[in-house]
């Protein structure tokens, strides 16, 4: 067990220093001249030359790429091109607003999911499976853009029930200021119980919330159908269904706790990806979270921060991969742990 | 026995087997209904120019003096902010959307087949090396990747399908590797190896031929996923570019209508959520089918 | 129990909402507070000498200029210089300093804090201080009188009026806290406004500065945000609702469903801002003048004009926009003409067409890629192809300043404004020969036009009408080369809450309030 658990620590400890390296080679070695964009426009040619010693960029490739890494250990993550404040900085500012709204996002789609695919799997065949199938299916397969706009069409455009975007009434914002503990508004708002800030940023976070859960909304239901069909089919349930326990114990008990891994295991990866891979829904409802901090980045050639951003992302993937593997090896002693 | 005589005997077995499955996809209401919408598509993309009520449309012609027209007989889905038909736009987008698809799976498949049969084939440290590879290409979000690629690359969309390429094919080295891992202890590679057959040769007409079903039936059924990310770069405008009727670039255009003019972004946006759910359902279809654990006997 | 727990889950949501919905109902009375929203980033760098783009509308209410330019007017006018001269030669001049400014952190304003301004502005030689190039010496005669001594004749007095990089500040805070304080996010201004807060690039709050040399007589707003929205929607949102009083810009479809809220006031300015189409003249077939005149007829300017811009524009004669003085009414126009572009082409020897040309603009400005859309469409009846490509700015630029020519575009979109209100500045920026590529984003190469510009500007200190008739005699040349389209002269379009009052717009200093002469109307 200690073995396996070692090597796949080290596993991901190369996965982690494979990701500097690509980042490396696409900030420094893909863009015409880092140094004249530091500077910015109308710099002269003395200027260029200098900003190119101060970066480090007059030195051989591996010698930066040396700097980089024991930077990258020192917590210096360089500094944005764009906001030209530390990218570690940025991160913190940007972070708290993603983590809200993932974080709802996927309690939605547990919420939702979870049991829509156990029934569908206790109902193989019949309507209702059908339907589950083919609302998970959708939901994957929804333009993610384009449901935003159609939510933001509904509820704001003609219903007038939600706001459009952002994260809070500028109003309420100013006269209401919520001291930040955690970042998230929804969740400082309540430790600190100002209702107003409260209900107004919940209001905010519910279409971009809705939005962000259809994708993991669709796994988790899929996931979860075809563990639950493989393990309802296995001897120790028809053996409790023959000792006579209740047909909802041993869906919701035995079953369910039994069929969980994948779905805990999709749940994970899809945080890490969403973190930074859901720009598309933060750009359009203005949700100033990480996603649309790299998107910026990459779309404008800011490449201190789609480092940055990239590598906080890959190795968050990393852990929780390595954390979802660990946890599966102690739990099912099927696992191989060679 | 001969390697030949294997395989045909094999042939006329996955022949009988394969009529078994499209019996059972026929069965299913919800794959039959993706293939209904997949082959419509084909259709559409096909007989565009005929069906289209305004071809030029989809090309420069432009109407300022028709500017944003809701939906009517004259035009089904209304007209965009240059005064375009925009249900002829849609059908032409069935085209591009199908290209995409070809072009970037095929492109993915190009990179990840040759590397997943190497890796599984040779085994030790290259198996090693390639696969923490594509662990390294897999730990980034794969709709970052491709924006970073094709931000990198320059707006185009033959630049977005290769960017969505370069993040795709690790899947299909991860899936084929496990084949070929399978495969190559296997009797007949044995035998070939044996009688002197270089590497190259056992790895291309014996390996690939046998492990190559299940990475076909992935790539089939990733159709719907492609066409969604390259719809998702064109939105942000590192794919197709103007006046190309690519659906993703329409509903991107038509973002700055959306609250007055409903139609402009609704058709192109649906017209994506319509293929690619077609592709989806049909994909798991297959996929229960396919899979011994849920099939139906 | 399935159906139970469902229902629960329902039942919390409701709750939520309910919670949320009441919550939204309660208010109480709060300073007056104005609220910006602006497509862009807002600040970006916060060093009030190196700072050279959008922040200018956060900036430009904490830091004053020695004077400032009144569009209206047409003239500068005093701000914390409250009078200059100018020797006969235009090569001294003398700013007497007005007395009993302080700064927001207490200091006085002396002449030393403003050479001392102006002189870090230059030595640290980023953002627009190349404005400051014809400065020889600046000297300091008394604690309230500064001379400044120039190379050549040159428009000081327009120079230190201009929005952007001839801000005055504190030197003790520099000083005291060293040369990346202001860059770490702080300011040391005299302006009516200071620094409160600020979130990121996305939000910057500012509060009065009590004791501003003005003083807060009359009605006047406590605090200012600026906060970056850049959907669309959201603003009209925001101003719909009155969480915003002032928008810098909104899509034109956007204005139009505005128009018949009584809350809300539409407000329409000329600017100093135009659209240019680049011609590469360094590259096959564009470096064939002919080539340049046949695709200069070939776009619809009407078109353009009237569908795209909704008439919020006039099409352009020459670079220098019609308002900035410099402007020629009588510039020579081109027109729609397809049949004249055809035989242009015939004769430059490309009359079949058959060619590509490669155009790259602004990702997401609408104007510009509905321009593009429109070019492609006329120069397709010409059979030339136009290849429309949206970039953003850097990747853009990056591109033309490529050290390989062949891979360059062939017309680049472009806007531009002023630093300052000078004529010189499209004149220098844009078709000045470069040792190495900046803006002159056409490479035009035309000796005889630097040497006329150039004598232009250095006589435009003492004797502007010269000045004038030479700045038209070159704007003849560039309509004649055709080293770029002339598109339009735009308008802006303000959008603001119907009791913001007190704005004027001043198109020297671009998307700018000056929040101190604003307030809001009591209903």
């Amino acid at each position: 067990m200690l073995r396996y658990i070692v090597r796949r620590l080290a596993l991901g400890l190369v996965v982690l220093w494979g990701t500097t390296m690509v980042t490396f080679f696409v900030a420094r070695v893909v863009p015409s001249d880092p140094a004249a964009r530091w500077v910015g426009p109308r710099a002269t040619v003395e200027e260029i030359a200098r900003a190119r010693q101060e970066l480090g960029l007059d030195k051989p490739l591996y010698v930066q790429y040396i700097r980089y890494m024991s930077d990258l250990l020192h917590g210096n993550w360089g500094t944005s091109f764009v906001t030209h404040q530390p990218v570690l900085k940025d991160i913190a500012t940007y972070l708290p607003a993603s983590l809200e709204l993932v974080i709802s996002g996927i309690i939605l789609a547990i919420i939702i999911g979870v049991p829509l695919g156990v029934i569908s799997a206790t109902h193989k065949g019949g309507l209702i499976d059908h339907l589950s199938r083919t609302f998970s299916i959708g939901a994957v397969s929804l333009p993610t853009f384009w449901m935003a706009m159609i939510l933001q069409l509904i509820f704001f455009g003609h219903l007038h029930l939600l706001p459009v975007g952002g994260r809070l009434d500028m109003s309420i914002q100013l006269a209401y200021p919520v001291r930040r503990i955690t970042g998230s508004y929804v969740l400082d708002s309540l430790l600190e119980g100002n209702w107003t800030v409260f209900g107004n940023s919940l209001l905010h976070l519910v279409l971009p919330a809705v939005t962000l859960a259809a994708y993991p909304l669709g796994l988790i239901t899929r996931m979860t159908r075809s563990s639950m069909l493989e393990v309802l089919n296995e001897d120790y349930i028809r053996v409790a269904r023959a000792y006579g326990v209740s047909e909802r114990r041993i869906t919701y008990w035995y079953a369910l706790k039994n069929a969980i891994g994948p779905t805990v295991t999709v749940v994970a990866l899809t945080f890490a990806y969403s973190l930074a891979g859901t720009f598309l829904i933060e750009a359009v409802f203005n949700w100033p979270g990480l996603g649309q901090y790299a998107a910026n980045a990459v779309i404008s050639g800011d490449y201190p921060a789609i480092m940055g951003v990239t590598i906080l992302v890959a190795a968050l993937y990393v852990v929780l991969n390595l954390a979802v593997d660990i946890v599966h090896a102690l739990v099912d002693p099927r696992i191989k742990t060679g | 026995m001969s390697v030949m005589d294997i395989s045909s005997g094999q042939r006329r077995a996955r022949l009988a087997a394969l009529r078994y499955d499209l019996y059972l996809l026929r069965k299913n209401v919800l794959s039959m209904a993706g293939l209904v919408v997949v082959v419509l598509l084909v259709l559409a993309a096909a007989v565009a120019p005929v069906l289209a009520p305004y071809p030029a449309d989809a090309g420069t012609q432009v109407h300022m003096s028709q500017q944003l027209l809701p939906p009517s007989w004259a035009h089904l889905f209304g007209t965009d902010e240059m005064g375009r038909d925009i249900f002829s736009r849609v059908l032409y987008g069935a085209r591009i959307s199908l290209g995409i698809g070809v072009f970037t799976i095929g492109l993915a498949l190009l990179i990840g087949v040759p590397l997943g049969l190497v890796a599984g084939y040779a085994g030790g440290v290259v198996d090693e090396v390639i696969m923490r590879v594509t662990d390294v290409f897999l730990s980034f979000p794969p709709l970052l990747l491709a924006t970073a690629v094709s931000a990198m690359l320059g707006p185009s969309l033959v630049n977005a399908m290769i960017a969505i390429a370069i993040a795709w094919w690790p899947w299909y080295t991860r899936l084929i590797r496990g084949q070929a891992v399978s495969l190559r202890e296997r009797g007949f590679v044995e035998a070939a190896r044996a009688t002197g057959v270089s590497h190259l040769t056992i790895v291309f007409r014996h390996i690939l031929p046998n492990a190559v079903a299940p990475v076909i039936v992935q790539a089939s059924m990733d159709f719907g996923s492609v066409i969604l990310e390259a719809a998702s770069l064109s939105f942000l405008g590192l794919g197709a570019q103007p006046p190309e009727p690519e659906w993703g670039l329409m509903v991107s255009l038509g973002r700055n209508f959306f609250l007055t003019d409903w139609w402009y972004v609704t058709f192109p946006g649906l017209a994506i959520l319509i293929t690619v759910l077609g592709f989806n359902l049909l994909g798991d279809g297959l996929r229960e089918i396919l899979d011994p654990k849920t099939r139906e006997v | 129990m399935r159906r139970g727990f469902l229902l629960g889950t329902l039942g919390a949501v409701i709750v939520a909402v309910i919670l949320a919905v009441a919550g939204c109902g309660a208010g109480q009375s709060t300073p007056q507070v104005a609220v910006y929203a602006n497509t862009n980033q807002v600040v970006v760098f916060w060093d009030p000498s190196d700072s050279f783009s959008n922040e200018i509308i956060v900036l430009n209410n904490i830091y004053e200029t020695l004077l400032r330019y009144d569009s209206v007017q047409k003239k500068v006018v005093p701000l914390l210089a409250t009078d200059y001269s100018v020797s006969p030669d235009g090569l001294t001049w003398t700013f007497d300093i007005r007395k009993g400014v302080k700064f927001h952190d207490g200091n006085e304003l002396t002449a030393d804090a403003v050479k001392y301004s102006f002189e870090r502005t230059i030595q640290r030689g980023k953002g627009a201080s190349f404005i400051w190039s014809p400065v020889k010496e600046i000297k300091v005669l008394d604690p309230y009188k500064l001379e400044i001594d120039l190379k050549y004749p040159a428009p000081l007095d327009l120079i230190v009026a201009s929005g952007y990089g001839a801000f005055v500040f504190d030197p003790a805070a520099v000083q005291k806290n060293g040369e990346d304080w202001f860059s770490q996010g702080h300011e040391a201004g005299t302006g009516p406004y200071q620094l409160e807060s600020f979130q990121g690039t996305q939000q910057v709050v500012l509060k009065k500065f009590d004791g501003y040399w003005g003083g807060w007589k009359g009605p006047h707003f406590d605090k200012v945000v600026f906060q970056q929205v850049s959907e669309a929607s959201t603003k009209v949102q925001m101003l719909q609702s009155g969480q915003a009083d002032f928008v810098d810009a909104l899509p034109f479809e956007q204005v139009g469903a505005l128009k018949n809220n009584p809350n809300i006031k539409i407000v329409t300015t000329p600017s100093y801002q135009n659209l240019l189409g680049f011609f590469n003249t360094q590259k096959a077939p564009l470096n064939n003048k002919l080539v340049r005149q046949a695709i200069s007829y070939a776009i619809p300017y009407d078109q353009i004009v009237s569908d795209v811009m909704k008439g919020y524009a006039t099409q352009s004669k020459g670079p220098v926009p019609a308002g900035l003085w410099g402007h020629d009414d009588n510039l020579f126009q081109y027109s729609y003409n397809l049949d004249k572009a055809k035989q242009l082409l015939q004769q430059a020897g490309y009359g079949k067409g058959g060619f590509t040309l490669v155009l790259t603009y602004a990702s997401g400005d609408e104007f510009e890629r509905r321009v593009a859309e429109l070019m492609k469409s006329s120069l397709a009846q010409l059979n030339i192809n136009l290849d429309i490509r949206g970039m953003v700015w850097e990747p853009q630029w990056d591109l033309a300043k490529s050290p390989n020519p062949k891979v360059r575009q062939d017309i680049f979109l472009m806007y531009w404004w002023p630093t300052y209100a000078d004529p010189y500045d499209f004149m220098v920026n844009l078709f000045h020969s470069e040792s190495s590529i900046n803006f002159n984003l056409g490479y035009y190469y035309n000796p005889a036009y630097d040497k006329l510009i150039d004598e232009a500007h250095s006589v435009s200190g003492v004797d502007r009408e010269k000045a004038i008739q030479e700045y038209a005699q070159a704007q003849q040349m560039l309509v004649d080369d055709a080293p770029a389209i002339f598109f339009y002269d735009q308008q802006y379009v303000r959008v603001m809450r119907s009791n913001f009052q007190g704005y004027v717009d001043n198109p020297a200093y671009p998307h700018v309030v000056f929040f101190y002469n604003t307030y809001r109307q009591s209903q």
